[in-house]
C-alpha cells in the first residue's frame, strides 16, 4: 500500500523578486521547468501555488513568465524568493525509509 | 558474600533455558522489532501527511497517506495482542523450565542444605526469582536492545533534520550514562538488603504458621506480635530506602531529559521561524526527542536499574542450582542384600570441622539382629542412620552392609534396601491409598490391604467412608500418632527392605499406643535386621543388643536388660529419663 502512493519529489530553487518599471518580476539563475510551483520567502509563513507559463533569458538572468492573478499574489513577499517545484514522484516508502520523511532533495 | 552476577552472567545462565524456545524467542523477537520499526516511521508519516497539506494542499495524497496511517494503527493492535499472548504462553513455558529445575534440585539437595533450609526463603526463590527471569529476557534484553536500536535511529533522524539538535542529543548522552553508573550500584545493594529482609520475612512466617499451637501453649502470642511488627517494620524500612532512592534517580534523570527536551525545541523553534524546518519536522522532532528520553528513561530506570534488582534474584536462582547436591555421590554399583549385616568400622564424622560428631566409631550388626542406640541428646544415634541411608559421606572410616561399602554403592539402591520410620509420619494430603503407594508405587490392592493387615491398621481403613480412597489431611481426615505408625509400618512391609530404622518412631505416643505399635514391629521384624533409635526403654527391651553411645563413641554394649541390672551409664541414662517430671 505505502508503496503505491505516490508523492511529488520538491527542488526548491532560489530566485528573486523584483518591482521594477515594468511590475513585478521573478528571476533566477537556474534551469527551472515550466510547471507549477510554490513560491515562498518563509515557508513557514505563506506558500503561493504560482504557474509558470514560459521563461526568456535575458542578459545571463532567466524571467519567469506567470499570470496576472500570481503576479499579483506574490506583492506580499519581499526581498529572496524561494521555489518548490516538482521535479518527478516517488513512493511512500521511498520518502519514509530512504529519505527519512523529507520532500526536498 | 559471593561476587555480583554481570549483565552478561544473567544472559549466559539464562540461554540454558532460552535454548529450549529458541525459535518461539526468535519470533518474539522479530515481533518486537516490527514494533519498534512502526513506532519509528509512524512520526514520520504523520509528518508527510501534514506537510502534504500545510504546504502543498494534496488533499488526495494526505487522505491516501492517512489511511497507511489508520491500517498501521490496526496491525500495530494486532501484533501487540498477538505478541501479549505468546508473552503468556512463553511465561508459563519458560518459568516451568526454571522452576522445574530448582524443584528437582532441591528433591536431590544435600542434608547439610536441607538442615538449615528457610522455607519461605525457598518458596520466594522458585516463585518470585523464577518470575523475574522472563522479565529480565522481556524488558532488560528485548526491550533494551530495541530501545537502542531506536535511540540510535532517533538521534541520527535528529542529525538529519537538525545538526545542532543533533549536537545538543549527543552532549547529554554522556550525562545521561554517568548518571546511570553513580546510581546503579546503590540500586543493586538496595535490591539485594531488600530481598533477603523479605526472605527472612516469609521464612519467619513459614515457622510460626507451624508453631501456632506451641505459640499458645508457651503464651507467647506477646512474642510473635512483637516479632511482626519488628519484620514489618524492617520490611518497610528497606522498601522505604529502595522507594526513595528510586524515585530520586527518577527525578534526576527527568530533570536531565527536560533540560535535552527545552534545549531542542528551543533549536526547532528558531528553525522554524526561519522557515528551515516544516511543520512535519517539528513534529517529528518533538516526538523523536520525546522517544529518546524515553527510551533514556526506560533504559536507565526500567531497563538497567531493574536488571540490578532482577539480577541479585537470577543470581540466587542460579547460587541454588549450583549447590552440592546428592549426584555429588561417587557410588554407582547396586547394593544387594541378601543378609542384612551391618558394620560401622571406625567411623569419623562431623557436621562442622571443629566439632566431631562421631569418632572411631566401630560396631557390628548380625544379620536378622535387632540392635538399639541409646545415649543423650545429640551424642550421635540419628547421626549414625543419616550416615546408614547416605545423607551425609563420611569423614574416614566405611560402613559395610553384607560386605558391601555403601560408599561404593548408588543412594537409590541403598534406600530401596533400608526402611526408616520416623516420629513424624509423612502424609499428603491426598487419599489412603496414595499415601501407602508411597511405599511401592506399583503395589496392587491385595497387597495394600495385606500390608495394613500385619501393620493392624486394614480394620480401620476398612471402616472409612471410602475404604484407602478415603482422602487423608486438609477436606479429609485425620489420624492419629499410633495410626500414623501403623500406616508408615505398612509402608515399610510395601517396600520389603531387608534393613529397618526406628528413629524415635514412638517418642510421641502414649504407653498403650506404643504397645500396640510395638506388637506392629514384632511382626514386621521377623527375619530383618533393625536398628532402633529411643530414648524410652521399653522401645529397646524387645532389642538383641543395645549400644550405649557417648560422645560419638560406643562406652558400652549388651543385652538390654543385663545392661539395665549392670551398666551405670545405661541405668542413669533412663533413671534421668524416668525422672523427667511430665
Amino acid at each position: 500500500m505505502a508503496s503505491s502512493i505516490e508523492l511529488n519529489i520538491i527542488d526548491t530553487y532560489p530566485a528573486s523578486l523584483e518591482n521594477g518599471g515594468n511590475g513585478i518580476t521573478v528571476t533566477t539563475e537556474h534551469d527551472i521547468p515550466v510547471c507549477s510551483a510554490f513560491a515562498y520567502t518563509n515557508r513557514n509563513e505563506a506558500m503561493i501555488h504560482i504557474a509558470i507559463t514560459g521563461i526568456t533569458t535575458k542578459d545571463g538572468k532567466k524571467y519567469l513568465r506567470l499570470s496576472e492573478a500570481d503576479t499579483a499574489a506574490l506583492v506580499a513577499l519581499k526581498g529572496s524568493l524561494s521555489l518548490d517545484v516538482p521535479s518527478g514522484k516517488e513512493s511512500l516508502l521511498h520518502r519514509v525509509f530512504a529519505k527519512g520523511g523529507k520532500s526536498n532533495e | 558474600m559471593s561476587e555480583q552476577m554481570s549483565f552478561q552472567g544473567g544472559v549466559k545462565f539464562l540461554s540454558r533455558y532460552l535454548g529450549r524456545h529458541r525459535r518461539n524467542f526468535a519470533l518474539f523477537y522479530l515481533g518486537w522489532f516490527l514494533d519498534s520499526i512502526l513506532t519509528v516511521i509512524s512520526p514520520i508519516i504523520f509528518a508527510t501527511m501534514i506537510d502534504q497539506i500545510v504546504y502543498y494542499r494534496n488533499i488526495s495524497v494526505f487522505l491516501r497517506v492517512s489511511l497507511v496511517f489508520v491500517v498501521m494503527s490496526l496491525f500495530s493492535c494486532l501484533l501487540y495482542f498477538l505478541l501479549y499472548t505468546f508473552h503468556h504462553y512463553l511465561s508459563c513455558m519458560f518459568n516451568f523450565d526454571i522452576q522445574r529445575d530448582i524443584f528437582r534440585k532441591l528433591l536431590a539437595m544435600d542434608a547439610r542444605y536441607m538442615s538449615n533450609v528457610k522455607s519461605g526463603d525457598f518458596i520466594t526463590t522458585l516463585h518470585g526469582d523464577t518470575f523475574e527471569c522472563l522479565h529480565f529476557v522481556v524488558r532488560n534484553c528485548i526491550h533494551m536492545t530495541n530501545g537502542v536500536l531506536k535511540g540510535f535511529f532517533y538521534i541520527v533522524y535528529i542529525y538529519f533534520i537538525s545538526i545542532p539538535a543533533g549536537l545538543i542529543v549527543t552532549a547529554f548522552v554522556p550525562v545521561l550514562i554517568f548518571a546511570t553508573f553513580r546510581l546503579k550500584g546503590t540500586t543493586r545493594t538496595l535490591a539485594e538488603k531488600e530481598r533477603s529482609v523479605y526472605g527472612n520475612y516469609v521464612s519467619w512466617l513459614f515457622e510460626i504458621l507451624k508453631g501456632i499451637p506451641d505459640l499458645r501453649l508457651l503464651s507467647a502470642q506477646g512474642k510473635a506480635r512483637q516479632d511482626f511488627t519488628g519484620h514489618q517494620r524492617s520490611l518497610f524500612s528497606a522498601k522505604n530506602r529502595t522507594g526513595i532512592f528510586n524515585m530520586t534517580s527518577e527525578n534526576i534523570i527527568s530533570l536531565i531529559n527536560l533540560a535535552l527536551s527545552l534545549s531542542v525545541f528551543t533549536v526547532c523553534a528558531f528553525s522554524a521561524a526561519k522557515g528551515n524546518m516544516t511543520i512535519g519536522n517539528v513534529i517529528v522532532m518533538i516526538a523523536f526527542v520525546a522517544a529518546v528520553t524515553k527510551e533514556a528513561r526506560q533504559f536507565i530506570i526500567t531497563n538497567f536499574m531493574d536488571a540490578q534488582a532482577r539480577l541479585v534474584r537470577i543470581q540466587r536462582i542460579k547460587q541454588f542450582l549450583s549447590r552440592d547436591d546428592e549426584s555429588q555421590w561417587k557410588g554407582q554399583n547396586t547394593l544387594w542384600v541378601p543378609k542384612g549385616s551391618i558394620e560401622f568400622n571406625a567411623v569419623e564424622f562431623s557436621y562442622q570441622d571443629a566439632h566431631p560428631v562421631l569418632v572411631d566409631f566401630s560396631c557390628t550388626i548380625p544379620a536378622g539382629s535387632h540392635f538399639a542406640f541409646v545415649g543423650e541428646s545429640g551424642c550421635g544415634k540419628t547421626t549414625l542412620a543419616n550416615l546408614l541411608i547416605g545423607f551425609y559421606p563420611l569423614n574416614a572410616g566405611s560402613i559395610l552392609i553384607d560386605g558391601m561399602d555403601i560408599a561404593d554403592c548408588s543412594l537409590e539402591s541403598l534406600r530401596d534396601s533400608i526402611g526408616v520410620i520416623q516420629q513424624d509420619v509423612l502424609l499428603f494430603d491426598s487419599t489412603v491409598r496414595e499415601n501407602l503407594l508411597l511405599g511401592n508405587p506399583r503395589a496392587r490392592d491385595e497387597e495394600l490391604w495385606a500390608a495394613c493387615a500385619r501393620s493392624g491398621i486394614a480394620d480401620f481403613f476398612s471402616s472409612l467412608p471410602e475404604s484407602i480412597d478415603t482422602m487423608l489431611g486438609k477436606g479429609g481426615i485425620s489420624l492419629s500418632g499410633g495410626q500414623k505408625q501403623r500406616l508408615a509400618i505398612a509402608r515399610i512391609y510395601l517396600k520389603n527392605p531387608a534393613i529397618i530404622v526406628f528413629d524415635e518412631a514412638t517418642s510421641a505416643l502414649d504407653a498403650e499406643t506404643e504397645r500396640i505399635v510395638h506388637e506392629a514391629w514384632e511382626n514386621l521384624l521377623t527375619g530383618r535386621t533393625a536398628i532402633v533409635i529411643a530414648h524410652r526403654q521399653s522401645s529397646i527391651m524387645f532389642c538383641d543388643t543395645a549400644i550405649v553411645i557417648e560422645g560419638g563413641r560406643v562406652v558400652s554394649r549388651g543385652n538390654p536388660r543385663e545392661l539395665a541390672e549392670s551398666d551405670a551409664k545405661f541405668r542413669e541414662l533412663f533413671a534421668i529419663k524416668q525422672e523427667t517430671p511430665c
